[in-house]
């Protein structure tokens, strides 16, 4: 009895050093001090997706240093501004590559904010690591349905949905006129099904007909069999909605050489190796950028941002979404006003704001935000805007068949 | 179906066909050679191709003279791709020389496709020659005229390669120890030197493949794998070390895709596997295997 009493007191006394001892530790270790804040994400400097993004790396930190130029981004429960840090790993397009980078960032870097891959499929992954480490998600360049089904409070985004994509393409054939039978052609992957369906969806409803609508799988390099149904069917004008250049290449090379020639043809994603590669034969594609013409101050700083980066805006046709995040990032830090998860989650979600002096953009209840690109047209190997509408119906040019 | 749209199927399908031979041809002599599956196959193809773009477009080449010039260069690539990487692991044995030489293979397509990824020089590595090659328009039906071309060069390589392995002495040694290499070995054939040979011609082959490729359509870093494995399935399906069988295959898979991809795009690419399955069913060694 005497020893059981002896040995459980013996255990107090350890029980209590313990204690003594974890709280000696924790008045001694201060609370780590808020320097920077620290961004993180992944943008594709290999794989399928290099020929869209990579110079976005570049144009991050051309952010960062124009942020850090005005001493950072000022956060009002701290009292001072904090510089911005960005640490951008490469995801080689992948999925798996993305999740295992961005549990990198939140378990390595400790990042505070994530900011989103290129594509809904790599950005399906990577939300993950944002979900279960309890990170603000801003997904960039991603909105394909399947994003938004689960209720997911991290993640917050400026894009409208995926169906969104071609809505002013399809004003400006009804605006002009002169077109009425349409085929629709997709690569077999997230968002690339999505935003043709969404193009077919809004043609019907401007009182076109879809004559041809088919999706193709992902690695396909012989076109041939799609080009001759769709010749069948004489449509007015063809979309292909596809992100790797080398897809959308292969068709348009096959079509010119099959003698597909409608009035018009839209290449949702026509980037320079497009543009390159097709040569005189790209003059007059339809296409679309997250960007049009104008002297806003948003419009001057993208410009400058951009050329810091080494390109010009229209030469990356998704650069205007990127710059869109970087603001919607700054606003939310600022309205947050600290770098707590939970605030700034808040803040992405009740963002409201003028960008390019045209939009406001609010999230609707499913976390939708209102972006979606506004046509343009390559001409002397260059994307020209053709917005607005009126602008547009004025500057575009039918292809009329000329390759 | 409109007999003129079946006619144009027919046509599209057969030179698809051709498209696919040329490169398979390459990976059929190295197998039948080596036993070595060439897994690194396709990035040779996709980096002739590149080469191809940047001799055209640095130096204000024709393209064809540029795959003229970059393809036997990959002879030489070829050649020592084999005394470097797989000639080393000769000595073991049988079993494991051959699941080794394939992992290696396997090991230098990933690196090449990484390589490939960063070597940007300058911009991305999605490259594609611009220029159009008329096509020839007989009443209703499309003759797409480069891949003609490519369909008459795979023919006259495949005839070439007959030729020399049936006169020369070097490819009748290729044929000894394709046949009996212990054999081949007792008769003097230094068969470390035909092993090296026949990975440069097949090497030669991908190139030749990759160089119109980047003129027909586009390169880029991750086509190598998917294409290896196309042509693997067309190898096997003509019958591994038949060249004839080889060119028959390509053609029954790209009719098989021309046809079925009409009405079906998604079942299109996957009937190239079906086919395989249902041939090896029915005739294990291939169409025209031995």
């Amino acid at each position: 009895m005497l020893n059981k009493s002896c040995s459980l007191s013996r255990l107090g006394v350890a029980a209590l050093a313990l204690m003594a001892s974890l709280l000696a530790w924790a008045i001694a270790t201060p609370v780590q001090a808020q320097t920077e804040i620290l961004i993180g994400g992944t943008i594709a400097q290999s794989g399928s997706l290099q020929g869209i993004v990579k110079p976005f790396g570049a144009l991050g930190q051309a952010w960062v240093d124009d942020v850090n130029s005005r001493g950072g981004i000022y956060l009002s429960k701290l009292g001072r501004k904090l510089p911005v840090r960005m640490i951008l790993y490469d995801d080689q397009s992948e999925p798996p590559t993305a999740l295992k980078q961005y549990e990198r960032l939140a378990t390595v870097d400790k990042v505070h904010l994530f900011i989103g891959p290129f594509s809904s499929f790599v950005t399906n992954a990577a939300m993950q690591a944002s979900i279960k480490h309890k990170i603000p998600f801003f997904m960039v360049e991603a909105n394909d349905a399947v994003l938004f089904e689960e209720n997911n409070n991290w993640r917050a985004t400026g894009l409208a949905p995926a169906a969104w994509e071609y809505k002013r393409v399809a004003e400006l054939y009804k605006r002009m006129g002169g077109a009425s039978t349409f085929a629709v052609l997709s690569r077999d992957n997230l968002h690339e099904r999505g935003a043709a369906q969404g193009f077919a969806d809004e043609v019907k409803r401007q009182g076109f007909t879809v004559v041809y609508k088919e999706e193709a799988p992902k690695d396909i390099k012989d076109f041939s069999s799609i080009i001759l149904a769709m010749k069948g069917k004489n449509p007015d004008v063809v979309l292909i909605e596809a992100l790797p250049p080398p897809w959308n290449i292969g068709f348009l090379k096959q079509a010119r050489e099959l003698g597909l020639n409608p009035q018009d043809i839209v290449v949702g994603h026509t980037p320079i190796p497009v543009i390159k590669g097709m040569g005189e034969s790209a003059e007059n594609i339809v296409s679309s950028l997250y960007m049009f013409d104008g002297d806003t101050p948003d419009h001057l700083r993208f410009a400058k941002l951009c050329a810091a980066a080494g390109f010009e805006p229209w030469q990356y046709s998704e650069s205007g979404i990127r710059y869109r995040a970087y603001r919607r990032i700054e606003d939310a830090l600022e309205r947050a006003g600290s770098l707590d998860a939970d605030e700034i989650r808040i803040a992405m979600w009740t963002t409201g704001m003028t960008l390019f002096g045209e939009e406001t953009m609010k999230h609707d209840h499913e976390g939708y935000g209102t972006d979606h690109p506004y046509p343009t047209q390559v001409k002397g190997g260059k994307h020209v805007s053709l917005w607005p509408l009126e602008k547009g119906a004025a500057t575009h040019q039918y292809k009329m068949g000329k390759w | 179906m409109d007999l003129a749209i079946l006619v144009q199927l027919l046509i599209n399908g057969i030179l698809l066909g051709g498209v696919y031979a040329m490169a398979a041809v390459g990976l059929s002599l190295i197998f039948g050679v080596s036993g070595v599956l060439n897994l690194a196959h396709g990035e040779f193809l996709m980096l002739s191709g590149f080469f191809v773009y940047v001799v055209y477009d640095r130096l204000g080449l024709n393209p064809f003279l540029a795959v003229a010039l970059v393809a036997p260069c990959f002879f030489v690539v070829g050649y020592l791709f084999e005394m470097g990487l797989i000639r080393p692991l000769a000595l073991r044995k049988e079993h494991v020389r051959l699941a080794s030489a394939t992992l290696v293979t396997l090991g230098v397509a990933l690196i090449v496709e990484d390589a490939t990824s960063f070597a940007s020089l300058g911009g991305s590595f999605e490259k594609s020659v611009d220029i159009f090659v008329p096509t020839l328009v007989l009443g209703t039906v499309f003759l797409p005229s480069l891949k003609l071309v490519i369909f008459a060069v795979v023919l006259a390589l495949i005839a070439a390669l007959f030729l020399f392995l049936k006169y020369t002495y070097i490819g009748l040694a290729v044929q000894a120890v394709t046949q009996n290499r212990r054999g081949a070995v007792l008769n003097g054939v230094n068969t470390f030197r035909i092993n090296a040979i026949a990975f440069g011609i097949g090497t030669f082959m991908a190139a030749a493949a990759g160089g119109f490729e980047v003129i027909h359509s586009a390169v880029a870093p991750d086509i190598g794998l998917p294409l290896t494995l196309k042509y693997l399935s067309i190898i096997v399906m003509g019958g591994l070390g038949s060249f004839a069988g080889v060119a028959l295959g390509g053609v029954i898979i790209g009719l098989g895709e021309a046809l079925v991809g009409f009405y079906n795009p998604a079942w299109g690419q996957t009937v190239a596997y079906l086919l395989l399955v249902a041939i090896l069913l029915v005739r294990p060694k291939g169409l025209l295997g031995k």
